[in-house]
């Protein structure tokens, strides 16, 4: 009935990735078995190496495989502007929009007291010392708008604001292209919160 | 005008193994011998109407015993058109919404497409009971009147369970605290606000009723208490509201820090109930308690109807053994007109309706089937 030694480790091993449980992990194990030799070779070269390359930006504390990143590295973005983010795919995100040209900051994270994050856990102190020189003008807060995005945005704000650095909050809207009456009313309120006059 | 439930369907939900009920939109009489599934009908409509049961917290209880996924599905026929709600929940995936078959990530988009208002014989503790049970009433009722009271009701508390945990912690974050404190404030604000607002509207309504149940002879009164906020007539704009709570937020700094909880805020407050200007929490006798009941649910109906425009469902589970013939036939007769009610019963002569509805429909509840009985009464 048990597995043969091999099997049942990389079994094991598997159900330490998150969302893998047990069945998922046995479904996976015997994928890989089946896969072509040079396939998982080719797999396991790649998860040793990007665990070795990968580390986190000396400056805006995103994942990146060179110090300074590539984004911090860039000579062609507006130094005077830091994006906040919660994590790294939130930079992606932004990144897509290709309107944003500034820099970004990574808190990985957001307060949290019922997971135990609290301010130390999350890239805050990084964030405040690169506001010290003057050259930073404006910080956007574009954490989540759930109860910890804000709370960390609120939280940040307040930390900030004292160093005499304009402090903005990304708004919360309507989609675009949609019709306003498929809007669901919590969006629709909080966008007629935050209207402004053209 | 009134919505009302065309069809449900369930499967593996309580003893249904599978049912399809197709229900008038007027009268609907459930009857049967006890445990044969009258409440479990209602029990669903209420999963569908609010997302989840009246009976228990926890939805695997109605999960049909030895199978792994329920499902519960209704055609809700409101003026803007027909809805088609579909509830899935099993032990192994989480609870899973469609709306007019589309998948919902969020189950609260559910709450408010088949509004319903419930009377069971649990209810006839609302006045006795402790005040969450009071406040479970308000926060079910606005929820299904708007979404946005229930996006600040579900933001708020989450953030008085962040705020307790903080309160716990052996170093409190001082800078995080004053967050909360002012999210609790602006969101706590907004609750106390349009729940006070509710009482304030429902209390005539449901004097008026209690005045006929009664015949006259005690008048009834409903007042929201606020913690710290203090009684409804100050609990009306927000502004002040906000002040209030603030100040009330500072008076228990450190009773807070000692306790470690948060000891102010709409999760504390309560409605109170006086009867001929006694205090009905203390000293209603059981007859009062049920004609009281009786009256704000009757007056929740009405409410609703005002604030949605459309009449919602009543949920009558099992009133003929809890009502005396008179408060019986008063509640029948305001059931009839406009309003698509579905009421459980051992015997039809228990209801002692002598004279039918046209729009009524029959339904013999036998182990977990549905049959429409067409002899017709009347």
């Amino acid at each position: 009935m048990y597995y043969a030694e091999p099997i049942a480790r990389l079994i094991e091993e598997l159900t330490k990735l998150p969302g893998i449980g047990p069945k998922t992990a046995q479904r996976l194990a015997f994928h890989i078995l089946h896969m072509d030799r040079s396939v998982v070779e080719g797999i396991a070269r790649t998860l040793v190496e990007a665990r070795a390359k990968v580390k986190y930006c000396s400056v805006c504390c995103n994942l990146t495989d060179q110090d300074p990143c590539h984004i911090c590295a860039d000579e062609d973005r507006d130094r005077s502007t830091i994006c906040v983010v919660q994590e790294p795919r939130d930079v992606v995100a932004m990144e897509k929009t290709r309107e944003y040209r500034g820099l970004y900051h990574v808190l990985h994270g957001a307060l949290n007291p019922m997971e135990g994050i609290g301010i130390d856990d999350i890239r805050v102190k990084e964030l405040v010392a690169r506001l010290g020189d003057g050259q930073v003008q404006e910080v956007i807060l574009c954490t989540n708008p759930n109860t910890e995005g804000e709370t960390t945005a609120m939280y940040i704000a307040r930390y900030i604001k004292p160093l005499g650095v304009k402090v903005t909050r990304i708004a919360r809207g309507l989609p675009m292209g949609g019709d306003l009456e498929y809007a669901d009313e919590v969006t629709l309120a909080k966008a007629l919160e935050g209207r402004r006059e053209i | 005008m009134r919505l009302y439930l065309a069809t449900l369907q369930l499967g593996s939900f309580r003893n249904y193994d599978s049912a399809t009920v197709h229900f008038s939109s007027g009268l609907n009489v459930l009857y049967g011998d006890n445990a044969q599934g009258k409440t479990n009908l209602l029990e669903a409509i209420h999963y569908l109407a609010t997302g989840r049961s009246h009976r228990t917290s926890r939805d695997q209880d109605m999960i049909q015993e030895g199978r792994d996924e329920l499902l519960a599905r209704a055609e809700v026929v409101r003026k803007t058109g027909t809805i088609d709600l579909e509830l899935r929940y099993g032990l192994k995936t989480r609870k899973q919404l469609k709306i007019n078959g589309i998948a919902e990530r969020k189950i609260a988009r559910l709450v408010g497409s088949l509004a319903a208002v419930l009377f069971s014989p649990d209810d006839l503790q609302l006045l006795k009971g402790p005040p969450s049970g009071r406040r479970r009433f308000l926060d079910m009722e606005l929820s299904q009147i708007s979404q946005t009271y229930l996006h600040h009701l579900m933001a708020y508390n989450r953030l008085v369970a962040q705020r307790n945990t903080l309160l716990k912690e052996s170093v409190v974050d001082e800078g995080l605290l004053a967050i909360y404190n002012e999210q609790l404030v602006e969101t706590g604000a907004r609750l106390v606000v349009r729940r006070a607002e509710a009482i304030r509207r429902l209390s005539p309504i449901a004097a008026r009723y209690h005045e006929m149940l009664a015949e006259g002879r005690e008048d009834l009164r409903l007042a929201y208490h606020s913690q710290g906020v203090g009684d409804e007539d100050e609990a009306a704009d927000l502004e002040s509201v906000r002040r209030r709570l603030e100040r009330a937020l500072a008076r228990v700094r450190h009773e807070e820090r000692r306790r470690q909880v948060t000891l102010v805020g709409p999760h504390r407050d309560d409605v109170g109930f006086w009867i001929a200007g006694r205090d009905a929490r203390l000293y209603a006798s059981q007859g009062q308690q049920r004609t009281a009941v009786l009256a704000l649910k009757l007056a929740e109906l009405d409410f609703m109807t005002q604030e949605i425009g459309e009449s919602p469902l009543l949920l009558l589970d099992d009133v003929a053994s809890e009502l005396d013939p008179h408060r019986r036939h008063y509640l029948l007769s305001a059931v009839r007109e406009g309003v698509q009610s579905f009421i459980t019963c051992t015997d039809l002569e228990d209801l002692m309706v002598r004279e039918w509805p046209e729009s009524h429909r029959l339904f013999r509840v036998r182990a977990g089937t549905v049959v429409l009985d067409d002899r017709g009464l009347g």
